[in-house]
């Protein structure tokens, strides 16, 4: 294993609001001075990659998003509304007990 | 140096989609065609939509109740994450508390508060919905995915 990490810079383009949030809090946890940011950066990158990785192999075999879900419930003759107004209905059974 | 803005920024979310937009689809009834055609605008990126997290779960407990297995579940969630134009909204107490004025006041149940709190958090003034509750609200203007498409 190497003792020195190269680094790499990337530009990227963030909503002005996610990124004073993102700024605050990186030198909230690791202070104001150079590198918090960077290392805030690279925690955040490293638990998206993880996530996102834990789930590329069911992504990867979805063509079309759409077409993926089109009739997945062809079975059922009801309305999209009705079933929505039943799904409240299992809430509030389940909450219930 | 100032940027010229993100994506995002040049194309803030135009519409609030309702669970039954995805259920319509798996439907595969009348509607799933303009549903069908919406929501791949949204896949494209070519409209942006939210959905709070609150409505794709309400889509779990459906197909959950129609002894979907949990293979298809993962399917339909995975799927989201493909939405170039999509952004999940992440309800917290905050929206909840406010969501439940929102029942008192309007006379709404929860979750068409909660989407009706998600709207305007995101600045969103259009719900996607077959859903005819909405219709008594007057900050939200409801929109069926024939007028979209």
């Amino acid at each position: 294993m190497p003792l020195v990490t190269k680094m790499g810079s990337m530009r990227i383009y963030i909503p002005d609001e996610l990124e004073r949030r993102f700024r605050e809090t990186a030198m909230r946890l690791f202070g104001y001075g150079r590198g918090s940011i960077s290392l805030a950066s690279e925690k955040a990158f490293e638990a998206w990659t993880h996530q996102a990785s834990e789930v590329m192999a069911t992504v990867e075999s979805i063509e079309d998003p759409v077409a993926a879900i089109r009739g997945m419930l062809s079975n059922v003759k009801k309305t999209g509304v009705e079933l929505q107004h039943e799904a409240r209905g299992i809430r509030s059974r389940k909450a219930s007990g | 140096m100032r940027r010229e803005g993100s994506e995002a920024e040049r194309h803030p979310a135009e519409i609030l989609l309702d669970s039954n937009i995805f259920l319509e689809v798996q439907l595969a009834q009348k509607h799933a065609r303009p549903c069908g055609l919406l929501l791949a605008k949204v896949r494209d990126g070519k409209t942006r939509a939210i959905v709070t997290d609150f409505h794709i779960d309400s889509v779990v407990v459906v197909m959950e109740n129609y002894g979907k297995n949990p293979r298809e579940v993962v399917t339909f969630l995975a799927s989201l994450t493909l939405y170039k134009g999509l952004t999940i909204y992440h309800l917290g107490l905050y929206d909840r508390i406010k969501a439940a004025y929102a029942m008192r006041d309007l006379r709404l149940d929860y979750d068409d508060a909660l989407a009706l709190q998600a709207s305007r958090q995101s600045s969103v003034n259009r719900i996607v919905s077959y859903d005819e509750h909405f219709d008594s609200v007057m900050s939200i203007k409801r929109v069926v995915p024939e007028n979209l498409v």
